[in-house]
């Protein structure tokens, strides 16, 4: 049989952001796999050495639409190391309020797209509408669906009031009843499993060599989870549960990320029935002095690192951003080769990419 | 710094010198490697802890000279701090023994047109295949 090469995107249905993958097919097995990215290249990181650091949140939130809570978390702890002020107690509450909230509708969003992908778009329409609530009590609490203008540098900008807070508990009850069909479709449903059992096996020390994060991580076993291993925000006084898995196929990815849907909710819970008093932010100076900081935090997909340097001046010398797509995008380049071509977009779904944080 | 962290035997040992060790905002440790050590630094770090993440690499253009930032996480955060010489700047690959530094070493080539020797391919990731404005990092002549 002959060898032929199958160019996908970078404009394609399968694809919801832009990315090109050449395969090369003998028959319906890939053999080879190459990957281009850079179709979103906006250079912000250029961009960030224009602005001040107060307005660099607005462009590292602008990063992503999916995690843009986690890129100015990320962005402002660093900034606040580097001016040295505390974050009140309050203010991180709330900030990991939004975190958890951010991580529920990533990983509905993500259940969506790879039931879609597998044929099951019954799932894909009850995970999409789910998802839509959680969204709706975002946007309660900050005013905005995906981009929150929540953080600050020194606080959060949004409080929550005893009314929102009601609403928000209401949303997950509402949430958590649905949880038991996701549960159940990971846990038992033949057809699910003959789609992603076995697919696209990520070994523990593919992991470490190409340095993959997050749930995809940990679901081969990995156990790195920076709200475990350096609690930031509020994490210090909660406790997140591991969810982690050895089998490392595209049924492990969504086993864990399920397992996190519940832990999330549950940890929303808990910052809810006790938000601490206190002011929601700290008054801080426009200029920041000279110093570099770094920062890590566990955004939905995983581990998103800021690096921040400071020479004294209003603008940044530097800022560096790593998102987790860049690993997970490596690794799967490793993993298409040898897999049936049916089962190409259950793999691109299941590694959950985000191209816009993968090419700032 | 009073008790030394767990990596420091064997990064001193890879080093071949005394540790000078600055701590950056956000609690973690920035060593300086020379360029020719970094292989050697890398490779008994990762014999030490196998479970060892590169995290990233930063590239900086600090005062006409560019700078690699080689972030690194075990039990906490460690950097490596490799200053690169020439023009154009230049420092070993780590991308043949480790690739996860494959992509972020050429991420720096394209910012900061760092070459990489040793690289299995050094082609633009991030800037378009016919970007001909020179690396956007570094900074241009007469800007700041």
């Amino acid at each position: 049989m002959s060898r032929v090469t199958v160019p996908i995107g970078p404009q394609h249905p399968l694809l919801k952001e832009p990315i090109a993958l050449r395969l090369d097919v003998v028959g319906e097995r890939v053999v080879a796999a190459e990957i281009e990215i850079g179709y979103v290249h906006r250079g912000l990181e250029r961009l960030l050495q224009e602005r001040t650091f107060q307005q660099g949140v607005a462009v590292v939130e602008r990063i992503c639409g999916i995690c843009s809570h986690a890129h100015t978390t990320a962005y402002c702890q660093a900034v606040e190391a580097l001016i040295d002020v505390d974050l009140p107690p309050r203010a991180a509450a709330i900030r990991t309020l939004l975190c958890e909230l951010e991580r529920l509708h990533s990983h509905l969003l993500w259940l969506g797209v790879l039931s879609e992908a597998i044929g099951f778009t019954t799932v894909f329409m009850y995970a999409w509408r789910d998802r839509e609530q959680v969204l709706d009590a975002m946007e309660l609490i900050s005013g905005g669906r995906i981009a929150h203008g929540a953080n600050v540098v020194g606080g959060v900008r949004e409080d929550v009031s005893p009314a929102q807070a009601r609403e928000v508990l209401t949303m997950l009850r509402q949430l958590e009843m649905q949880l038991g069909l996701y549960q159940e479709l990971v846990e038992r449903d033949r057809s699910f499993h003959r789609r992603t059992r076995g697919i696209a096996v990520l070994s523990a020390a593919q992991v470490q060599a190409y340095g993959v994060v997050g749930p995809m991580a940990r679901a081969s076993g990995a156990t790195l989870d920076i709200r475990r291993s350096a609690p930031y925000a509020a994490y210090g006084w909660l406790e997140v549960p591991a969810a982690v898995t050895n089998e490392g196929d595209v049924w492990a990815r969504a086993w864990t990320r399920v397992q996190e849907l519940q832990h999330s909710i549950d940890l929303c819970r808990t910052l809810l029935s006790a938000l601490p008093a206190g002011p929601l932010a700290r008054r801080v100076a426009e200029r920041v002095q000279a110093g570099e900081a770094v920062s890590r935090v566990e955004a939905p997909r995983g581990e998103l690192f800021y690096y921040v340097r400071s020479e004294g001046e209003r603008t940044a010398a530097r800022v560096k951003a790593r998102t987790p797509t860049l690993p997970a995008l490596l690794a799967m380049a490793e993993l298409l080769p040898g897999l049936q071509t049916g089962d190409i977009a259950a793999v691109v779904a299941g590694c959950d990419l985000c191209m816009a944080c993968a090419d700032r | 710094m009073s008790e030394r962290p767990v990596w420091w035997q064997a990064v001193e040992a890879a080093v071949g010198a005394p540790l000078a060790v600055d701590a950056v905002g956000g609690g973690e440790a920035v060593i300086d490697v020379a360029a020719e050590r970094l292989l050697a630094t890398v490779s008994a770090l990762r014999q030490a802890w196998p479970a060892l993440h590169l995290t990233a690499i930063t590239g900086l253009s600090i005062g006409g000279e560019v700078v690699l930032l080689y972030h690194l996480l075990l039990d906490g955060g460690l950097t490596l701090r490799v200053r690169c010489p020439g023009a154009p700047p230049n420092a070993p690959s780590l991308a043949p023994s480790w690739p996860a530094a494959n992509w972020y070493e050429r991420e720096a080539h394209d910012l900061l047109g760092v070459a990489f020797k040793g690289h299995p391919n050094l082609a633009p990731l991030l800037v378009a295949r016919d970007w001909t404005g020179g690396p956007p990092l570094l900074p241009v002549e007469g800007e700041r």
